[in-house]
Parts: structure tokens; sequence; C-alpha cells
């Protein structure tokens, strides 16, 4: 079982350059972040791009940049993951929405090697639920479907505007429901 | 009453979310950014809300990525690569791309006195970034030495081929020759006319015949531009 202080010791010794750590970390969280990039970006060869940039990127100084104590070390993986792909969503933007497109799931590939803790409970489910459920998906959508506010205004039919003050005050919300 | 007064426009907390979401686009993304660089407390607004968001992937089933995927990686990752260069200086180059760049730079303290006498200080960095972002080159300039530090980070070099170096400013783009191939740090020496236009200006390289271009202007494809930054 890899524990939260393993994947710890890991980016540190990434950050000095030390390839076991980096096959040991890659070994650890590579099918999470894997996971997390299919779910934004729902197309496999572009999945397997973006996963090879951010371990190139941890690899090559992104490590160092880990403060120990803040973020958990998985989480602190998932946001930079999640940022990647979003960012390579935005370039690759289709015309037409990506509702309704398949995710692609392989059964003979399981997450056999990846065991990490999760020893926060999201708390920020809680608080989503306490939110009308259309906000509430609408902050889901704008974190893992990259939805911009356009995007958004158009996915419920209101004015770009309206949408704005929406999403603004449920963020308000929010921030009041998490420091709880 | 519009709506709008309800909800400040200078309300931190809900840049910072807006930030995080990636909900920004144009001048004000652009604004944002440079404050969760530059502003330690709205870089950690913008972190508690990473933080908080990042949870909503914690249901998300793992994939195992391809077997080969990360021998790809390693073929990639270990010619090496002098980062310690950047440790001294104190800076770390921006890495980690939208939203998270504020966790980057700063730090000095942490690589303090014991090493040398003085440790040098950037003052200017500039990131310059291929549309695509296949290739990144991270540059930073030391005051005291006069000196331009410029890595070449990301992306495939050319074989047979050189890139250059380039200012751009006030509309002309001025030679400050080749780069060290990939993997290597290039030490250039700022000549003093040129000094004044690195605040505000760009760098970019281009794709040059070997030994740089036999013009003086780019023959070649310019691969990438990033603005000078002042830290």
């Amino acid at each position: 079982m890899t524990t939260r202080e393993d994947i710890e010791e890991m980016i540190h010794h990434v950050a000095l350059n030390d390839r076991a750590a980096f096959e040991g970390l890659y070994a650890a969280t590579s099918a999470k972040l894997f996971g997390i990039i299919l779910r934004v970006l729902k197309d496999r060869a572009a999945a397997e791009d973006v996963l090879q940039d951010v371990y190139m990127r941890l690899w090559k100084g992104g490590a160092q940049t880990f403060a120990t104590g803040r973020a958990s070390p998985i989480s602190w993986l998932a946001t930079i993951a999640r940022n990647r792909a979003i960012d390579r969503l935005r370039r690759t933007k289709p015309e037409s929405g990506l509702e309704g497109v398949a995710e692609p799931a392989d059964p003979a590939m399981g997450p056999e090697d990846l065991v990490v803790a999760s020893s926060e409970r999201a708390q920020i489910d809680g608080c989503l639920d306490e939110l009308n459920p259309d906000r509430a998906a609408a902050v889901r959508g704008a974190y893992l479907d990259g939805e911009t506010y356009a995007d958004l205004a158009a996915r419920f039919d209101v004015p770009l505007n309206t949408m704005r003050t929406w999403l603004r005050r449920s963020l308000i919300s929010l921030k009041d429901c998490l420091s709880r | 009453m519009s709506d709008e007064s309800i909800i400040p426009e200078d309300n931190d907390d809900v840049l910072a979310a807006e930030l995080s979401l990636g909900l920004l686009s144009g001048d004000a993304l652009t604004h944002a950014q440079r404050r969760a660089r530059t502003d330690l407390r709205f870089a950690s607004l913008v972190e508690d809300w990473d933080i908080h968001f990042s949870s909503l992937t914690e249901t998300i089933d793992p994939v195992a990525p391809p077997k080969g995927l990360f021998d790809k990686i390693k073929a990639q990752a270990y010619p090496e690569s002098p980062q310690r260069i950047w440790k001294k200086l104190g800076i770390l180059p921006a890495l980690i791309g939208a939203g998270a760049a504020a966790l980057v730079l700063i730090i000095a303290m942490q690589f303090g006195n014991y090493m040398q006498p003085t440790t040098p200080v950037a003052s200017l960095v500039a990131e310059v970034v291929a549309e695509d972002e296949s290739i990144i080159v991270a540059a930073a300039y030391v005051e005291d030495s006069q000196t331009l530090f410029v890595e070449w980070q990301v992306g495939d070099r050319i074989p047979d081929r050189d890139v250059e170096l380039w200012l751009v400013a006030d509309g002309d783009a001025i030679s400050l020759g080749v780069l060290s191939k990939e993997g290597k740090v290039t030490e250039v020496s700022i000549p003093a006319e040129l000094r004044n236009l690195l605040v505000g200006g760009a760098l970019a390289v281009s794709d040059e015949p070997l030994g740089g271009s036999p013009t003086g202007v780019a023959t070649g494809e310019v691969l990438a531009v990033g603005p000078i930054t002042t830290l």
C-alpha cells in the first residue's frame, strides 16, 4: 500500500532527479492521473500525450515546486493533471459539445498499481450538495469538463452575465460552507 | 439593482475560484495569473480552491496507461538536464501550467548562503513557449553579472540545425546568439546597450542553419515567443 508519506517522499526525490523515485512515482500515481486526464479529454491518444507531458514537467523541475503540508501529494498531482488536460482541451476544442461522448473504458486494465488512501473525505461534495443542483452541476462542469462561462450559459440557456452572477454567488456560498 | 453590485468585482476569493476552475479568459485571465505569481496571499487562495476542487477527482477510477508510455517518458527525461543552476538562481521555471503557476518561483532562501558568498538573484524571467506548448525555453536574467541564463527544457531539437535566441524590443529582433544543445544552460552576456530593452521586451527562438542566421535576421521558422517579466 502506497501511503501519502511514500508519495511525498517520492516527489521530493524526483525533485533531486532520482530516477528510481521517478519510476516509483509513475508506478504509484500514473493510473490515477491517466483516469483523471481521460475523464476530462475523453480521447485516449490525447490523454497519453498529456500524461507524458505531466510527468516530464514533474521531472524537469515541477516536482521542486511541491510544498509539503498544504495539498496532499495526490491532490497536488491531480490538480496538475486536471489543469494540463483542461489546457489541452481548450486548444483542441471541437465545434460541438462533448456531451454524450462515451467514456473509453478498458476492462483489461485494472487500478492495481494505485492504492492511495483518501485521507480527507471530500468536503466539497457536501458543500456542493447545499447548492441548487444546476449550480453544483455548473461548478463540476467547469472543473471536470473545462466548461467556460459561455459554455455554461449555453448549456443552461441563460444569458452570459446571469451565468456569471449565478456562479459567483455559488462560489461565495461554497466558500462559506468550506470554511465552516 | 443589478446583480453585479452584490458581488464586488474585487472579491479575491471568487476571482481565485474562477482562476482555479478555469473560467477566466482574455485580460482577466492574464491579470489573475500574474497576481497568482506575484501576490502570495492571492496565490494561497488559489491553492485552497485547487485543493478543494481536486477532491472532485477522488471518485474518478484509475485507468492504467499503456505499457510503453513510461519508456517514452524515460527516453525524453533522462538526457541530463542541469536543474541546479535554476536552484542557485533562486527561481524555478514555471512548469505547472494553468492555475497552479502560483506554486512556482520565489524561494531563494531555501538554497541559502552556505553555498556561496552571494546567491545570484534573478530580476527578470521569461518562459518562451510554442503555441502548442511543444517547446519550452526558460530564461532568467541576473543583474549582478549581466547574464541571461537560457535553457531549452521541453521539445525536440531539429538535427543539424541550430536554435537562435532573439531579443524582441521596439519592433526589432536582436540576435543573442545560438543556444547550446538540449540539456545545457546557455549563458548570454548582455551588453550595456541592450539591458534597458529587456524590461518590457520579449524573447523568441527561431530555427536556423548551424551557427545561426547568416543574415542577422531570423531566416527560419520562429519556434516560440515569450514576454520578459520582472520579478
